[in-house]
């Protein structure tokens, strides 16, 4: 088993180690690599059970890379990539999808033809086989539909035909109706209003609040930082920096993050 | 008046089979971008079993014909586009061209390179006094048949959790598989659907000419893609109108044309091809923004 820096642990507690949870997902050493282009070059972090996580970094740092080879969507490499346990190396898109791994991809990817309650529907496919049961649904429909009202107006519409905001809340109202045990998302504020932003990290913190693992790749560093539990600066394909809530008023320390020190 | 009325009878029995063809490559196109070729000798695989199984028990004949359609189409799916689902449309285009022809040269060299013949189902070659009007009751038939699949069809779509996944993965296939979506699964559905509807279109072309030979689905499969590649490939509803507009006109040369040249109709339709897909490169309904899609 790994060990983690964060708590060193003296050999008589080593016992009662289990008392520190295990991490939902844990990321030791990923490299993706396409063709001769290294895109993530050694990334080692971890998500414990319903905690929320950060990652920033400027453009072509690797962020998306690092999430589509966590989602299976491009092959990567790593000395451990597990989620719940189960190593995610080598397994498809639509397996990890439906082991309650959700991903919101960048640009959100909803489905613009069909209507706002289909695309909701497509979300509950990850759902299939497990969950809660009926019951469970409705109160997962219901609670997701409280959490972003205004897809409840807009159910029979064609989901192309919503505003930028709102087709990007729809994306994650459809991630977190496979009821998932981890939500990734791939910069969630990308495009859109300042109160669509506000609206769209509120609606992630009440995620966590209901107990999800949230993993959050952003560029709004202030908002990101203040956040997550710890938040990784990401450059160059590599981890230059792991900061802390605190960190978020410290405006010279998150411009070094971004411009690299 | 009275011609005038079976002949547009006729003209739409005509396009509610190769509308039926095109929604059958349609489907299959909309999830794996492949342009089947080799979707006549699935329609050519259950006209045998039609002509073959009639004489001996039609029930058993056109139940024979649908499971034929469905598993040659699951065999072509899993013996050789599943190996070739991350290639480029090209090469899937011309693979299966190959399946084409290898099957066809499997058919003769099974049934040998003549005709076999067989009356299927002649009772519909007559035709029924509807005041005053004679109309052929294949053509009728015919149309209820494609009206019935193609609304089949669309219900399946609309209404059911994986005809939803089949349209998710003809829009964004990526994003359906981190959705959950099987692709596995959604290509098979896909390959089947279009295998029933394969064997719809041999019964009406069998009963049609009651012949069967080893390039029998050739001809229909041509016009479907077409029809197909005219409404818009990648907008299945464009699809099924294209298919059906190449099969009116088909039929309308045919009755209209001077016998001088009515040998050159086909000529006519191909003509219409070019014109429309230099005025609509994508496809007469692909609705410019291309946001509209089935």
């Amino acid at each position: 088993m790994p060990e983690y820096p964060t708590m060193p642990e003296s050999p008589e507690n080593a016992a009662t180690s289990s008392a520190r949870p295990e991490p939902i997902l844990d990321v030791q050493n990923l490299t993706v690599a396409y063709g001769g282009v290294t895109a993530v070059a050694g990334v080692t972090f971890h998500v414990g059970p319903g905690e929320l996580v950060g990652i920033i970094g400027p453009n072509g740092a690797g962020k998306s890379s690092t999430l589509l080879a966590l989602a299976g969507a491009v092959r990567g490499k790593a000395d451990r990539l597990t989620f719940e346990g189960t190593s995610l190396l080598g397994r498809k898109p639509e397996q990890i999808a439906r082991s309650g791994f959700a991903l919101v991809p960048e640009g959100h990817h909803i489905f613009g033809a069909l209507s706002v309650s289909d695309n909701l529907r497509l979300g509950e496919v990850a759902r299939h086989g497990k969950g809660r049961g009926k019951e469970g649904l409705a109160a997962t429909r219901e609670w997701v539909l409280e959490l972003f009202p205004i897809l409840r107006e807009f159910l029979g519409r064609p989901a192309g035909l919503l505003s930028g905001g709102q087709q990007q809340q729809l994306a994650i109202a459809r991630a977190l109706l496979s009821e998932p045990r981890l939500l990734v998302l791939d910069e969630p504020s990308l495009g859109l209003s300042p109160t669509a932003i506000d609206t769209v990290f509120e609606a992630i913190a009440a995620v966590q609040r209901a107990g999800t693992a949230v993993l959050l790749v952003e560029q709004r560093a202030q908002q990101t930082v203040a956040a997550a539990a710890r938040t990784h600066v990401l450059g160059e394909g590599r981890i230059t920096m792991t900061l802390g809530p605190a960190d978020a008023t410290d405006a010279e320390l998150l411009a070094k993050a971004y411009l690299g020190s | 008046m009275t011609s005038f009325l079976q002949a547009l009878i006729d003209a739409t029995s005509a396009g509610a089979v190769y509308a039926l063809a095109a929604l059958g490559i349609g489907l299959v196109f909309g999830v794996l971008r492949l342009a089947n070729f080799a979707y006549g000798e699935i329609i050519t695989a259950s006209a045998y079993t039609l002509i073959i199984v009639w004489p001996i028990n039609p029930v058993l004949a056109v139940l024979g014909a649908a499971v034929v359609g469905v598993a040659v189409a699951l065999l072509m799916n899993y013996a050789v586009f599943s190996w070739l689902r991350s290639q480029s449309a090209a090469t899937l285009l011309i693979a299966s061209f190959g399946l084409s022809i290898l099957l066809q040269r499997i058919y003769e060299g099974i049934f040998g390179a003549n005709v076999l013949s067989a009356s299927v189902a002649s009772g519909l070659s007559t035709s029924v006094n509807l005041g005053g009007v004679r109309l052929n009751l294949l053509s009728v038939v015919t149309i209820v048949l494609a009206a019935v699949l193609l609304v089949g069809v669309q219900l399946f779509l609309t209404r059911t959790s994986i005809g939803l996944q089949v349209q998710a993965a003809s829009a964004d296939f990526r994003i359906a598989r981190l959705l959950g979506v099987r692709s596995g699964l959604v290509i098979a559905v896909t390959f089947a659907i279009s295998g029933f509807i394969a064997a719809a279109v041999a019964f009406v072309l069998t009963v049609q000419s009651g012949t069967v030979g080893p390039s029998f689905g050739v001809q229909p499969t041509l016009f479907g893609l077409i029809g197909a590649v005219i409404g818009g490939l990648r907008n299945l509803r464009g699809a099924v109108v294209g298919g059906f507009v190449v099969g009116v006109a088909l039929s309308l040369l045919t009755s209209w044309l001077p016998p001088e040249i009515n040998p050159f109709r086909t000529a006519f339709v191909y003509l219409l091809v070019i014109a429309v897909l230099v005025l609509r490169p994508n496809g007469l309904f692909s609705a410019g923004a291309g946001k509209v899609r089935t």
